[in-house]
This record gives C-alpha cells, structure tokens and sequence, in this order.
C-alpha cells in the first residue's frame, strides 16, 4: 500500500487536530473515566466535624474544625445555628441549626449534654441521628455568603460628590467622629451642625416647649432586636437623650403589634401572642405565611409542616395568595381561604359576628371582670368584656370606661365597674367574685350623674353587627357560608382554637384588623391555655439589672422627654400648636400630618416627617443595620429627590456591613460586624414557651478595619468613640456597675456582652462551668483571654458555657404548667380599649373606634383608597409576599440567587387571559405613586384582581449600582437589581401637607398591602 | 464566591455561553448538512454528488463532536451516562439525546455506505437521516424556544435566527469540503444561492429583532450588543460572499464560511448572554463556570471536527472495496462534473483524481 504526500499530510493534520482534542477535552476526559471518589453537587464534600463510633458512640472531633453557637441574622427570626469553622483558614464551612435551641431543634438537646453528646445524637448512634436534627432554613443554610460580599463596607466612607452618588473616600474612624462632632462645612455644601452642639440642653423651638431639647433633633433609626439594640439604646436614648428612637416595625409589622397591644393593653411594650403550635387544634392564620415567612419562621414552619403532613392543628390561611402552607395534597389539614387585599378585616368581623350571635364564645371566660373572678372560675385570663363604657356622645368621658370612684369613693383608683349576674348590682372589677354581665345596654345611675353605658363586649357586638354577613362577604370576597363554616368550626375548637396574623395586615386599615384577629383569641378564651396563645417564655437577665452586672442603668443617664418626631404617643391637642390655632379661633383640623396618641415604633413616619420638618426639623439622623429608604413602601419612589437634599436633612450617618439604599444616601458610612462577626444576646419572638436566650460571639474574623484596641469599627466601637468625643455618660472607664456596686469600664464590646452573657448564666440557677473539651469543640476556647479580661474567673468559666452552646435554654417542658402556660400575661384583656377610644383622629378632630372593627384601606382623614383611586382605573390589587428563601438583606448571596434569581409578580390565570397576558411576559405594575417593570408569572393561587410582587428584589443599592471608595471602583452587578422591589409601588397620602407615605389610620404603619393598580403590556 | 466572577458576570460572558453556544452552531450545522447532502443525493445530478457525500461525512463529524460540549459543560461529567437511560417525555434533553443518537446512527450508515453497500436500502437510510436531520432541529428550536424563564430565547425570533444561520454554516462547510476534494457542487448557484439566503436571512433578522432589543441601559449592553451587531454583519457579508461563484479554495466560498461561522457562532453567545442578563437565570456568575474557561477547551470540539474530516478525506481518498451504485440520473442532470476553473490536482468527492 503506497501512502501519498497528500495522505501524509492529512494524516499529520488529522494527528495535530486530535492534539488539540485531547489537550483541550483532557479534564472532561478524565472526569469521565476517573470520576471523584466523593461529590456532591458542589464538588468534594467537607471533612466532618466529629466522627461517632456507631457502636460506643464514642465520638472524636476533627480539630481542624469548631462548631461555633451563633444567632442567624439571615432574617428577623434570629434562629440559633451551629456554625461550623475552619480552623486553620477561619472562613465559614457550613451552618446548621443549633442542637440546643428550641427554634432549631425540637426537641433540642438538654443544656446540661456536652457538645459531644449533641454530635453524637446527631449520628446514628443508637438510631438517633435525623430524629435529633437540628437544622437552619434554607436562607439561613446559604446566607454566609453575605460574609464575602464584594460590596461590603470595609471601613468608614464620607461621600465626597453630591448625596446618593455613589463616589465615597475612605476616612479614618476617628476623623469621622470628629466632624460629625463637630460640624462645619464637611461638604462644601455649607455648614452643617455637628451633634456636639444638640446637647446644649435649648428646646428645639421655645414657643412649643412640649417639643423637647435639642437633642431630639437627632433621630435614631435601627432595625430589630437582632441581639445588639441595646447597645444603641443606650447611647441614643440614655446617653444622648434623644427621645427619637425607632426600630423597623413601623415598616414591617406594627398593625400585627398594635392590634395584639390594642387587646393585651399595653402600648408601651407592644407584647403580642402567638399559638401553642404544639397544641392547638385549630390554627386560623390571616395575612401570614407560616410555611414561608413570619416569626419565628423555622419554629412554626416546621409545626405548619407537621400539620401538612401529619394532621396536627388544622390550618386555615387566610391571605389573598397561596403560599407553601397548603396545597393540593394535604387534603383537608389545611386550607387556603382567598382574600381580597386589605379586607381581611371584613372576614374576621363576620367571624366575630357569627360567633357572639351564635354563642360560640367563652361565656364563662369572658364574664370575668377581675383577678378575682378569673381565680374563682379557674380561668388563665380575665377580661374587660363585662366593663361598663360610657354610652353617652354627650358625656365628657364618652367612650371610657365607668370607673368605680364615681360610685364609692372608696374604691381603687383604677377600679372599674361591671353588674354582677348574680346580684343585678354594679361591682368594680377588683371585687368582682363571679360572673358578671357580658351583654349590656342601658343607663346607670351614680350620685352624679345618669349615663348610658354598655358593657365591652356589647359595643363589639353592635359593632360586628352594622354590617350584614353578605356585606361583610362582599367587601373580603371570601363566600357567606365559608365566613359561617370557619366562625363555627373556630368555635368548635373551643379553647384549643387560635388566631395570629403579621406583615398581610399592613394595609390602611390594618391596625383594626389586626385587633379583631386578636380579638378572637379573646372569645376562645385561650390565652394562657396551653393549646392557647401566649406571650412567649421570655429569656434570661442579660442586659437589665442582673445578677452580675447592671447594664441598664448608669449616672447622669439621660431621661428623653418631648415630642417624637413620628407624633406617636402624643395627643395633638395637647400641643402648642394646636393651643395657639384654638386660641386664635382657627380651625385645629386637619392637622399637618397625622398624630399617633397610642401608637409606637412608627419608623415610617420618621424619614417623610424630618423632609417636612414636622413636627419640627431635624438635624441628623444615625441610621444602624436598617434600611427603610428600601423597606418603606412609597417613600423613594415619592421623595428620593428630597432625600438626596442636605438642606432638609443636614446630617445623615448610616452603620451598616453593607451599602444598602439607606447607606448610599447618607454622608457618611460606618461598617458593621455581619452574621458570625460580632457578639449578640437575642431572644425569639414570642413561639417558644419557655426562657429561650440566644447568644453569639465572633466565631468569624470580620475584614472590616480595625480600631487601635483591635476591635471591628462596627456599631459598637464607633459610639463608643462617639459617645466619648462628646463626653456623654454611659460609656468609658467605670461606666457599668457590678452587683456589689463596684465599677467597670465600657470601652470595648466585649466589656458590654461578656457581661450580659455573665449576667444570663447567673440568672437564677447559676450554669456549669464550660469544660475543656466543649471550649476546644466550640472555638470559645479563642475567647477565654477576653473573658478572663472582662469577667472574674468564676463568672468568666460560667459565660464561657454560655457561649459554647450558642445561648441558655430552659427546658422546652417547662413551658406549661398542666393546663396552663407557665409565662402569664396577668393585665386583662381589652375587647374595649380606652386609650383607643380617647384617641381623636388629628385629621378630623373625631375619635377612634375603641374596639375591633372593619374598617377599609383609607387615607389619613378616613376616604377610601378606593374612593380616590377606583376599580375601573386601578383594576387590581397589590400585596407584597415574601420568599422562604429570599429577604431584602440576603441580596447578594449567591446560592440564592443560584435557586431564586428574581421576584415572582404573579397573577391569577382570569385576570392574564383578560388581558392577554403569559408567563414570562414583560409588563409594567404601575400605581398612582409608582410603577415597576417586572415579569409576569400566571399562576393558581392568586386571587383574581390581586397582583402579588415578591419583597425582597429590585435593589438599587447594595451592588445594583456602580460605587467608588477613593481610587478603587465597584462596578455594578445587576444581579443585585433584579426582580421588581414592591415598595416603589407605594403610595403617598394626597390628603396630608408635606411628605408622606400612605399609613394605617389609626397607628401610621406603613401600608404597602392592597395598593390600587393596574398592569401595561410591555 | 468569586468577587471577580460576580463584578465581571456581565462583562465577559461565562463560559456555559461559549460550550453551548458551540454545541447548538456545530448540532445545527450538522443537521443542515445531513440535509445538504441528502438533498443532493436526491437529485442525482453528478455535479453535486460530492456534495451528497460530503454533507454526510461533515453531518457525522459535527453529530459526534458536538454533544461532547454538553458532558465537558456539566459540572460532573460523569454523571453524563445517568442522563441517557433516564428517558423523560417531557424532556427537551431526553428527546435531544434521542434525536442525536439517530442522528448520528443515520449519519454513520449513510457514511458506510459511500464505502460498501449496505443491508438495508439506501432510501430508508436517507429517510432516516432526514427525520434524525429535522429532529434535532425541531428539538434545538423548542429547547431555546420553550425557555420561559428567558424571554429573550423563548421570542421565536431566536429559534429562527439561530436555526437559520446554522444553514449556511453546515451547507457551506459541504460545500468547502466538496471543492477541497475536486468537487464541483459549489458551482451550483442554487446550492450557494440557499447558502446565501439563511445567511442573509439569518444575519437581517439579528440586525432587526437582536440590536432593536440591546441599546443602552439594558442588561447586555455594550458587549452582548457589540456582539450581536458583529454577528449580523458576518452574517450579511457571509452571504454576500456565497453569492459570488468560488475560484480558488481560499477564496470567497472559504471567507464565507468563515464568516458564517463566526456569525453563527456569535450570534448564539449573544443571544445566550443577552437572555441570561436579562433573565439573570442558569445561575450567572456561580463559581463552577470559570472552570472551562481555558482557549484549548473551547477549541477541542472543533479541533475533533476537523481530525475526523481529515481522517474521513484519507479514507475517502483510498479505492473503495466496491464502489457503491451509482445514483440514478436523468440525462438533463449527467453534465460533466469538471469545470474549467477546477485546480488540476483536484479530486473528486471519492478521492478519486479528476
């Protein structure tokens, strides 16, 4: 066979080709034929942190690990997770839950078990192994990324172009405190005061003296109890003395806090209730999503779960989406009750309606007027249903209740007056021994007077009763007989029946809403009950007056007083103002903005009323891990001009590990500690029953810039330097007092949490000190120079323990007393709240109704949303939902985004083939205020005329936008900006002066549920 | 996490971009040239018997070299044998691997049988390389086309832009190796006249629909546009070229193809990136993706092409055991196959000399 040159050459290209081939395909190749021994989806899994003899159980920990107790901040739920660090690099390998803690784990571990013998629960080791899991959430599992954020604030910025540009220079910690000490011309946009000189002690406008000092023209705006407000607490309201301090929940869930308040009577607190979920039959959920959202989210996440698949509680949701907490296959154990937006209000007063008509209540449980009578029945709660309220518009005390002085002077200041059933006599609610009359109408005579008077719970009852059922069908969209079917099967359920809702109630009539949700706790009669509801086990002393240390209190500790900015906790009528408008025979009506006489926390009053200047301007603003210029709905999209003007803000200071929307339009930007990098001491919402105390510790090295004592510039050590350029009290050498009087200094943050940790571990009966072992085990042992430094060696052994186990747990069984929950709430239940009732809308000059009521979505001065914005116009409905996976602040991590790149704005398929809509169509929401671009998902599951965005999405700060620190540039990712941010949809209140956004009538949350829209084909 | 890889996601396309984009130009491309060569089998003119061979020698080659951009674009590699057995009807993935498969069982027949004849009639083979031929492209328009989550492919002009620019890739491709081994089907007008058309077809729509859809502001600009404008413009020029009748090797039939296949092959990234910038899905920017970013892995598919060409060209070259039977011809197609402008070493489609 003879072989040509043609063939030759061939031959050697088809050889150089295949070179090629192999050289490039050489890695597949060689996956194919060898692949890894052990993969999973991510590569080579990690070595583990402990191995367990499956037959001793002897368990041996890889040293090249420690498994750190810390509190999740992935979402607001603050969850114990185990977080599980390499030793040698430092960086964070995975995060689970945390054994321990009873939001993890159910049931967690015992607090006296080692760290070994939660590991080795968590082996199969005696078949334990799934069934003592202790697990974090999905988000919570992936949200370390956020630790190595690109877009992370490293150390302290001052912007240097105009506010909300993006170009910021990196400036020492100390250079900061001193210009915003000191003020001056920091931007050469003009002067600007510095906070050194709010403290001169002058009211902020001598002609209205009710205002306060100057140093409330600092407001002070954080975000949750994320273990750390305390510390900010301190400096803003017990060292500066500023009165104007907010946290989130004006912006989040405050109707939900207002309305429980409204029953329980306490607005100062805002205590809320939430089921037994281990033990209640019947749990009716409205605006809330237990399988995807809520607080705490893995503790009733994982009982919803169980009453999917088990049949635990039946659960009712009642929300105008559906969310993961039913479908198709749990049959009847759970129910999706679709409601249009911002009326679930009309649902659950029908459902109070049906049940007081039918006696579907706890007569007994409500006819207890007084402690007395409450002990004397055996009832866990008394209530005020059998109170007398003044009936008489003309009387002076109209709306209050009758008090038992006005008939024997010898009675309790406070004594309330009831009729027996008994006697037919009227009795103060102190004195009361039996049941007293529930149902009343009629007129009672005193020496003074004769009034007309109702007992509580007639007045719910005729209010309940001025509409029809068919009306209140009408208006929620929830069918007659299904209000009927769940009013009875809840009362069915006698006490074992429950209520909650959250964020659903954030609408304009979300306050009354909320209180009759609450309300129907009270008719059931649970609270307290085990299967009932209750205001949570509470924690261990940690950062009040304790056993070791107090850290609540300190000489010269500032008392704030004055006008909140916010008009919360403030009569109108009792302001100058007003006095002067009176006085000159001026109408006092409408006020400029709405005031809040009974409300709290209402952070979304605090950024459209300091661009206002009313009540009066502001100064400066210290914003720390909060981010409402994103978590407010309507506020960019109706004043980021205004934001952007330091004339009507002078001074904005942000603390915050990350360029959120807030940060980016301030002056200047502090870092903070992230997740695992600082120290913390939280407590969960009210779910779990017994003491749970969660605390975290810096199992992680945090990258931000360091002071000269070598801790983090974060929160803690800038006002720490803060406080002490200014000279305030609280802080610095012998700034905290020990049990026996003996003083400490504050100057660093281990020197405030060792010692609220040492106060949790010697809170009632002292904790073990930790062992070598569990120090080595859990890397506290990094912490045992700075504990010896802080605390005295017995204290220090005893907080070491403390830290290894992420917290102090009580035992989850402690949480109830037989029948009874072991934490009370002892004040009465309020079916007719007075302070409520005193309460006079500033917009109107007429009062508020003082029980639960439906009341629809409205402007400030009472017109309906939809009045001004109609149906033909604005054919659909917006509500914000929220992802398991996905909050506003777990931006940027990348497995997120891997499973969930974008928000869903979904629609019902009805309304998309009216408008000739499809999934994946690009269309415009738009509302009156606002409108975003998004793309559409048609799905089952909505309510028809309801538009559902989901939160979390569309940044424009935290890396959506380009950035520069000094020479270095950020570019922008819009990975961070994807998806559609509901808040922009938000809507402005055309009725008030000024800026605003559109708010709860009765307590200003922020409403960004049932928002009137339409959506535009793009 | 990658900082790198997040802040640059948007400026230099992943990799998953280019491995696929390689697959769906090089899968299609294949598919129209096992139509190519079908078609010129089918009519039985001489001139294009060359065409007829080497459309299926080039659709075999592409068949078997393409799917492996697939396996080296998984994570895993080897979890590429779990997909096969696992047959699902809703599947794109299952039906592609389905079409593939008979794509290149119909192409390495065909192959055989321009060696030796073969046991079953050679229409059913050419009937299944045409139904193998038309179901990949049905199955790679709807596996871009029914991407929900990512407007940009599921808008039916990316399915038309991208099958249509495959057209004068494969066909060209043909053509090029016809000439190259004494063939003289790119004489034929009609041939390069189809050339022509899906590459001007091709290139307008892109101009059109891919640049009305990328201007400032949106997720892929300025790359992914430059892209898509860079593409277009190869497209047109390609089919510009094709209309002109070749002389020389390395003359307007070469650039044309070349041409094409950068377009085409640009005109896949674009779309691939500007859809996933703009749907921010397949997970952009996650770590995994810089790991097939090197020059030698994006070349190696390619480079298997063009060794299984040159392996083909030396068997083709060698005297067939029996020469199969010759097509049937009408008298009005039987024009002789040289032209004057043929070099006078070339060979015909069986290697033969002139």
């Amino acid at each position: 066979m003879s072989i040509d040159r043609r063939t030759v050459l061939k031959g050697l290209g088809a050889g150089a080709a295949l070179t090629v081939f192999a050289s490039g395909y050489k890695p597949t190749l060689k996956a194919i034929i060898d692949p890894p021994k052990q993969t999973v989806a991510s590569g080579p899994s990690l070595a583990p942190e402990a191995t367990v003899d499956k037959a001793t159980g002897e368990v041996t920990f890889n040293r090249q690990q420690y498994l750190a107790g810390s509190i999740c901040l992935g979402c607001t739920s603050i969850c114990g997770v185990r977080v599980r660090v390499d030793n040698e690099s430092g960086s964070v390998l995975r995060v689970s839950g945390n054994p321990y803690h009873p939001l993890a784990a159910q049931p967690p571990a015992p607090y006296e078990a080692s760290l070994a013998d939660t590991v080795r629960a968590l082996s199969g080791h005696q078949g334990s192994g799934l069934a003592r899991r202790a697990t974090a959430c999905g988000r919570g599992n992936a949200v370390l990324d956020k630790l190595k954020d690109p877009y992370r604030v490293l150390t302290p910025l001052k912007r240097v172009g105009p506010r909300g540009s993006g170009k910021w220079e990196p400036i020492s910690l100390e250079r900061l405190v001193e210009e915003i000490s000191t003020g001056g011309d920091l931007f050469g946009e003009g002067q600007v005061e510095g906070l050194a000189a709010l403290l001169d002690g002058k009211p902020i406008d001598p002609a209205s003296p009710e205002l306060g000092t100057r140093a409330n023209q600092l407001a002070c705006i954080f975000g949750y109890a994320n273990g750390r407000m305390q510390f900010f607490q301190r400096f803003a309201a017990g060292a500066f003395g500023t009165i104007n301090i907010a946290n989130h929940q004006g912006n989040c869930g405050l109707t939900m806090r207002a309305g429980y308040a409204a029953m329980l009577g306490d607005f100062q607190e805002y205590p809320h209730l939430k089921p037994d979920y281990a033990n209640c039959t019947f749990y009716l959920s409205v605006g809330s999503a237990p399988a995807n959202a809520g607080n705490p989210f893995m503790y009733q996440a994982a009982h919803a779960a169980r009453a999917r698949a088990e049949g635990g509680p039946r659960l009712v949701v009642v929300d105008p989406v559906l969310t993961n907490s039913d479908n198709a296959c749990c049959g009847a154990k759970t129910e999706w009750v679709p409601v249009r937006p911002g009326t679930d209000g009309a649902l659950v007063m029908g459902m109070i309606r049906r049940i007081l008509e039918t006696r579907g209540y706890q007569a007994g449980h409500l006819a207890c007027a007084g402690p007395l009578a409450a002990k004397n029945a055996g009832e866990a709660a008394w209530t005020n249903a059998a109170h007398l309220v003044v009936a008489d518009p003309a009387a002076k005390d109209f709306g209050q209740f009758l008090r038992a002085r006005e008939l024997s002077p010898e009675a309790a200041e406070n004594a309330l007056l009831a009729r027996d059933v008994a006697t037919g006599d009227l009795v103060a609610h102190d004195q009361a021994q039996g049941p007293c009359s529930i149902f009343f109408s009629g007129s009672v005579t005193t020496p003074a007077r004769t009034v007309a008077v109702k007992t509580a719970l007639q007045l719910l009852l005729e209010e309940a009763q001025s509409k029809t059922l068919a009306e209140y069908s009408k208006a929620c969209g929830v069918p007659q007989a299904d209000i009927v079917r769940l009013a009875d099967e809840f009362a069915s359920n006698g006490r074992t029946a429950v209520a909650d809702c959250h964020g659903g109630t954030m609408h304009a009539g979300g306050f009354y809403t909320a209180y009759a949700v609450a309300l129907l706790n009270a008719l059931a009669g649970n609270l307290n009950r085990k299967g009932g509801t209750g205001i949570g086990g509470g924690k261990f002393k940690d950062f009040g007056p304790g056993p070791r240390y107090n850290l609540a209190d300190f000489p010269k500790k500032a008392k704030p007083g004055g006008v909140r900015l916010s008009r919360q906790g403030f009569p109108y009528e009792k302001t100058s103002e007003f006095k002067r408008l009176v006085e000159s025979g001026a109408k006092p009506y409408p006020a400029r903005a709405p005031w809040y006489p009974f409300s709290n926390s209402v952070q979304s009053e605090y950024l459209p009323s300091a661009l206002s200047a009313y009540p009066y301007p502001l100064k400066a603003m210290l914003f720390w891990a909060s981010n409402p210029v994103y978590g407010q709905a309507g506020l960019m999209n109706t004043s980021a001009e205004q934001l952007k003007d330091p004339k009507r803000i002078p001074l904005m200071v942000c603390v915050d590990a990350f360029m959120t929307e807030t940060a980016a339009l301030c002056d200047y930007v502090l870092p903070d500690v992230a997740l695992y990098e600082g120290f913390g001491c939280a407590t969960p919402w009210a779910g779990p029953l017994s003491k749970v105390s969660s605390v975290a510790w810096p199992c992680v090295d945090s990258p931000v810039a360091r002071t000269p004592e070598g801790d983090p510039v974060c929160m803690e050590s800038f006002l720490i330097a803060l406080a002490k350029r200014l000279g305030l009290p609280g802080f610095g050498p012998e700034a905290v007092a020990d049990a026996q009087g003996g003083k400490h200094p504050l100057e660093r943050p281990e020197d405030w949490y060792h010692r609220a940790v040492a106060n949790m571990a010697f809170d009632a009966k002292p904790v073990a000190d930790a062992t070598q072992e569990d120090m080595e085990a859990s890397g506290v042992s990094k912490l045992a120079e700075s504990l010896a430094r802080v605390l005295t060696p017995e204290e220090a052994a005893k907080a070491a323990s403390v830290y290894c186990r992420g917290g102090r747990f009580e035992p989850v069984e402690k949480g109830w007393q037989g029948e009874l929950l072991a934490a009370r709430w002892e004040k009465p239940v309020q079916i007719w709240n007075e302070n409520v009732a005193r309460a006079i809308n500033s917009m109107t000059g007429k009062r508020l109704k003082g029980t639960a009521a439906w009341i629809e979505p409205a402007f400030c001065e009472g017109t309906p949303v939809r009045a001004v914005y109609p149906e033909e116009k604005w054919p659909f409905l917006v509500v914000s939902t929220k992802s398991q996976l996905m909050s506003a602040g777990a931006v940027g991590s990348k497995r997120l985004h891997a499973i969930r790149p974008e928000s869903e704005v979904a629609v019902c398929e009805a309304d998309a083939a009216r408008l000739g809509l499809r999934t994946g169509d690009k269309v415009r929401l738009e509302t009156p205020d606002g409108s975003v671009e998004a793309r559409l998902t048609v799905r089952l599951g909505v309510m028809e005329g309801v538009v559902a965005v989901e939160h979390g999405y569309g940044h424009w700060a935290l890396g959506a936008k380009e950035m520069s620190f000094g020479a270095k540039t950020l570019p922008a990712s819009p990975l961070r900006g994807a998806g559609a941010a509901s808040n922009l949809l938000g809507l402005k209140d055309p009725f008030r002066k000024g800026f605003s956004t559109l708010g709860d009538i009765a307590v200003g949350a922020n409403a960004r549920n049932a928002l009137p829209a339409r959506i535009v084909k793009l | 996490m990658s900082t790198l890889i997040e802040l640059t996601a948007f400026r230099h396309q992943p990799v998953w971009e280019m491995q696929a984009a390689l697959y769906l130009l090089m899968i299609q491309a294949g598919a129209w040239a096992m139509l190519s060569g079908l078609a010129a089998q089918a009519t039985g003119a001489e001139r294009q018997r060359g065409l007829g061979a080497w459309g299926l020698l080039a659709a075999t080659g592409l068949g078997l070299s393409a799917p492996l951009n697939l396996i080296a674009e998984m994570l895993g590699p080897h979890k590429f044998y779990t997909l096969i057995p696992r047959f699902n009807l809703s599947s794109p993935l299952s039906w592609g691997v389905a079409a593939i498969s008979l794509f290149v069982l119909a192409g390495a027949l065909g192959c055989v049988g321009l060696r030796r004849p073969l046991p079953v009639p050679r229409k059913a083979v050419a009937g299944l390389g045409l139904l193998a031929a038309l179901s990949v492209l049905a199955y790679t328009w709807f596996e871009i086309a029914r991407a929900a989550g990512v407007p940009l492919w599921a808008d039916p002009y990316a399915s038309a832009v991208l099958l249509a620019s495959a057209l004068p890739c494969g066909l060209g491709l043909a053509l090029w190796l016809d000439m190259a081994h004494g063939g003289a089907a790119a004489q034929s007008l009609m041939a390069r006249l189809v050339a022509a058309l899906g590459a001007l077809g091709a290139g307008g729509t892109l101009a059109v629909w891919g640049l009305l859809g990328s201007w400032p502001g949106t997720p892929g600009w300025p790359w992914g546009s430059a892209l898509l404008a860079g593409s277009a413009l190869a497209l047109l020029l390609a089919g510009a070229l094709f209309l002109d009748r070749p002389k020389s090797l390395s003359g307007s039939l070469l650039w044309a193809c070349l041409l094409a296949l950068a377009g085409g092959l640009g005109a896949r990234l674009g779309i691939l990136l500007l859809g996933q910038s703009a749907a921010l899905g397949r997970a952009q920017g996650e770590p995994h993706m810089l790991g097939h970013a090197d020059i030698l892995g994006v070349l190696a598919t390619p480079a298997l092409f063009v060794a299984l060409m040159f392996i083909a060209s030396i068997i083709m070259g060698r005297p067939a055991k029996k020469e199969p039977a010759a097509p049937e011809v009408s008298a009005a197609s039987a024009a002789p196959p040289a032209q004057p402008e043929a070099p006078a070493d070339a060979q015909t489609a069986h290697g033969d000399p002139a």
